[in-house]
Order: structure tokens, then C-alpha cells, then sequence
């Protein structure tokens, strides 16, 4: 196994492998009214996500990538090393990406509601309660997901083909509080912030290459706002969304820390029907 | 832990939830009982209150208790929640819409003009009206009360007390809940 062999192996190995655990992203809109459902009120949501994550756009990736081409064919330099370490930590925090889901919520009655959300390799639980600010309505939630990470592989199909990823697990355990407010029954309007902490294990094994195999584990943080708006009239609502997300922290493999940190951009957008 | 197991019982957990939907908070519609009303001409029989989270439908029959033929005309009315506050309800919209346009082709020449049929002594008559508002739970009240203002019998006020509409047994009060 040659030196640049092992380099880029290992950085294929961790780009892929937190790639496929970084489907989070999908998993952080609202996309839905801070008025928590009243007892037996029902909402159905078809949403669309698009994940921009700054630091992946921004050219590090590219670079990154050419780093790894050049790696096939002659040995890196140390700036080619750390733009392939770059593109790798900004693959980490999450891959640009298109997803879709579809919430299913259900008033429980003493201003609490529950959320069901499937798709896009997400699974995921939400509960609030809501509170009465006026003629504003409040409401904090948590959400408990689990993400399969299948969402953006084929965005890095390039460097997965590198190596093997399995028994990926990653929970996502989320605390958010909304404001909003609702004109009559064709407007609505919301904004609010969210804490995540994500969890994550896989196994990388980057034997294809001569390289090794390795369990890796850490947690990514994400934290940050976003801002809706639904119009509609009495059931039906076409609903967009904004989040910005700044995203944080750190994981070990094959010996080297690679930073996660970064900015995600999410804009959402789909139908929501309340009945 | 396997992912895709996971994931359905996530998805099962929650249908189970919502399958619990029987309790009480989660009744989307509460039927209301109401009391009979009357005048010295006319009897308002409640048959239905159907009052869910953002509507109300009041089903009541209209007897004409006097020795003459009446002619009623049904309108708006007006249900008063606990606090005061009032919610304008209509019958139904194609029958009102049939009412109107009937009436306008009669005014500009177009149709002739026809006495409405006189309820007959004894006879009854059904009516329907609908309730909806949003921004408070109708099924939460007590009480609900519908003043019948907008029936008329020979084109005067009905004069009739409101009827009074007050949740089952066993419905959460309050719009906290």
C-alpha cells in the first residue's frame, strides 16, 4: 500500500462515510404553524428540502476532489493534503442535496401535538405544547429521528466507490421553540430556533485500497433558526421555510480529528392540508 | 440496532398512537343538547347539534302551534359563546343562493313573483343552520347559545328565546384542553 494510497483512502473513507451519515439536514424544517393542533385536529404535509451547506459550495469540496484525482497519478503535496482534509470535513458536515418527507401530526388535546415524519431515509417523532401569547402562538417541541443515511449518497459517489460503509446509526434528538401567528384561515407565519445533537456511529473499511477498517463514533451539534410562511385558505396551505444552521464538532479516524463545523442553509417548501 | 427495524416501529408506534384517538381530547365533534323553545305561535324542537373545533351545525324543527298558516322565513343567526363572543351562522348556501337569485330575477321582471308556501297549522318544518369561526374551540364551551333572531314568521321577529346549547357529559371544558 503506498503513502498516497493510504491518504486518500483515508480521506475517502471518512468524506463517504460522514456523508452518509449527514442526511440530518433534511430533518431540521418545521415547515408547519406555531398553533399546536387542537385534540383530534389532523395535518398532512408533503415537504421538500434543499441542503447548502456553505463550506461544501464554497470550493473546498472541488478542490478536494482535484486533490484526490492528483493522488491517483503522483504523490500530494502537503497543500493537496490539506484541501483533500478540507473537503473531506466540509463533506463531513453535510453534502448539498435534494429530499423530501412527509409529516403526519395529530392533536392530542391539552395543547400537546404529535408528529409523525417519514422520508428520505428519515424517521423521526416530534411533540409540542403550545402556549397562548396574545393573539401569538408559542409552542416548544422535541423530536427524536432516526436517520439512515441514505439520503446524499449519490452525491459523493466518486469517493464512496472507495470504500465500504456499514452499520451506520445516527440519532438525532432535537429541542425547538416557535412564535407565530395566523391571519384569519389563509396566513400563517412563524419563526424559531432549534438545538441538535447527533450521535453517530459506522463502520468505514477502506481494505479495497489496502488500507484498514475502523469503527468511528462522534456527535455533531447543530443549532440555529429558521422562518416560515404558509398561504393557503382553510386547509390547504402552501408552506416554505427557511433554515440557517450553524453546525459543529469533531471526529477522529485513522488517526487524524477532522473539524464539522460549518454553516447549512436549508430552504423547504410543500403543501400542508390541517383538517 | 438495525436501522430499517427501527424505523417501522417508529412508524408503528405512532399509528398506534393516533389509533388512541377514542379519548375524550381528541373527539373531533361533541353532540350538544338543547331544550325545546317556544312562543305563542311557534315551537323550535332541537333535533341535532353536531359542535366541532372550528364549526357548529344545528339541526331544529319549526312547529306552528297556532290555529293560522304562518310563512317562515329562516336567515342569518347569531351563536353567543360564554364570553360574549358571537359567530354569525347561515343555512344552507345553495338554498340561500336559490332565495337570492330567485328574488333578483323577480325584482328586475324576469320571473314572476310567488307567495312562499304558509306553514300549516300543526306542520313543521326543518332548518339547518351553520356555524364557523376560527381561533376558538367551539367544543370546549359549556354552553353555546343561539339566538334565533333570524327567523321570521309573516316577515316579523319570531320573538323566540335563544336556544341554549350545553356539552355531553364527559366533554372537556376549557380551551386549554
Amino acid at each position: 500500500m503506498s503513502g498516497r494510497g493510504v491518504t486518500l483512502a483515508v480521506m475517502a473513507s471518512v468524506a463517504a462515510a460522514t456523508l452518509a451519515l449527514s442526511g440530518c439536514a433534511i430533518n431540521v424544517s418545521e415547515t408547519r404553524s406555531a398553533r399546536v393542533l387542537r385534540g383530534g385536529e389532523m395535518q398532512l404535509a408533503e415537504v421538500n428540502d434543499i441542503v447548502i451547506p456553505t463550506r461544501a459550495v464554497n470550493g473546498v469540496y472541488d478542490a478536494g476532489r482535484k486533490a484526490a484525482a492528483a493522488a491517483g497519478d503522483r504523490m500530494l503535496t502537503q497543500q493537496e493534503r490539506r484541501d483533500l482534509t478540507a473537503a473531506a470535513a466540509a463533506i463531513a458536515l453535510t453534502g448539498p442535496g435534494y429530499g423530501a418527507h412527509v409529516d403526519l401530526a395529530v392533536g392530542l388535546g391539552y395543547r400537546y401535538d404529535l408528529q409523525a415524519r417519514v422520508g428520505s431515509g428519515i424517521y423521526a417523532l416530534s411533540l409540542r405544547r403550545g402556549f397562548d401569547v396574545g393573539t401569538w402562538f408559542a409552542a416548544l417541541g422535541l423530536r427524536a429521528a432516526y436517520n439512515s443515511g441514505q439520503t446524499f449518497a449519490a452525491y459523493a459517489d466518486d469517493i464512496a466507490d472507495w470504500v465500504k460503509i456499514s452499520e451506520t446509526r445516527r440519532l438525532d434528538g432535537q429541542l425547538f421553540g416557535q412564535l407565530g401567528t395566523e391571519w384569519g384561515e389563509w396566513g400563517k407565519f412563524w419563526v424559531g430556533a432549534k438545538g441538535m445533537a447527533s450521535p453517530l456511529r459506522t463502520h468505514i473499511d477502506t481494505r479495497r485500497l489496502g488500507g484498514d477498517q475502523e469503527d468511528i463514533s462522534t456527535t455533531l451539534y447543530h443549532a440555529g433558526g429558521f422562518v416560515g410562511l404558509a398561504l393557503g385558505y382553510r386547509w390547504i396551505h402552501f408552506v416554505a421555510e427557511l433554515s440557517v444552521l450553524d453546525a459543529f464538532g469533531h471526529v477522529t479516524a485513522f488517526g487524524d480529528e477532522y473539524d464539522l463545523s460549518g454553516v447549512v442553509i436549508a430552504p423547504s417548501w410543500g403543501f400542508m392540508g390541517t383538517f | 440496532m438495525n436501522g430499517r427495524w427501527f424505523g417501522e416501529s417508529m412508524v408503528l408506534v405512532t399509528c398506534a398512537l393516533l389509533l388512541t384517538a377514542g379519548c375524550a381530547a381528541m373527539k373531533r365533534t361533541w353532540q350538544f343538547n338543547a331544550a325545546p323553545v317556544a312562543s305563542e305561535r311557534l315551537e323550535v324542537l332541537p333535533q341535532r347539534a353536531d359542535v366541532a373545533l372550528k364549526s357548529a351545525t344545528i339541526r331544529f324543527t319549526v312547529r306552528n302551534k297556532s290555529s293560522a298558516p304562518l310563512t317562515i322565513d329562516a336567515d342569518t343567526f347569531t351563536l353567543r359563546l360564554p364570553d360574549g363572543t358571537t359567530v354569525v351562522g347561515k343555512t344552507n348556501f345553495f338554498g340561500r343562493a336559490y332565495d337570492q337569485t330567485r328574488g333578483l330575477l323577480e325584482r328586475v321582471g324576469w320571473m314572476n313573483g310567488r307567495d312562499k308556501p304558509a306553514l300549516a297549522p300543526g306542520a313543521s318544518l326543518d332548518i339547518a343552520v351553520a356555524f364557523r369561526q376560527y381561533g376558538r374551540d367551539l367544543r370546549r364551551q359549556p354552553t353555546l347559545t343561539v339566538a334565533l333572531d333570524g327567523l321570521h314568521v309573516d316577515g316579523r321577529p319570531a320573538e323566540l328565546p335563544p336556544l341554549v346549547l350545553v356539552a355531553p357529559p364527559g366533554a372537556p371544558i376549557g380551551e386549554d384542553i
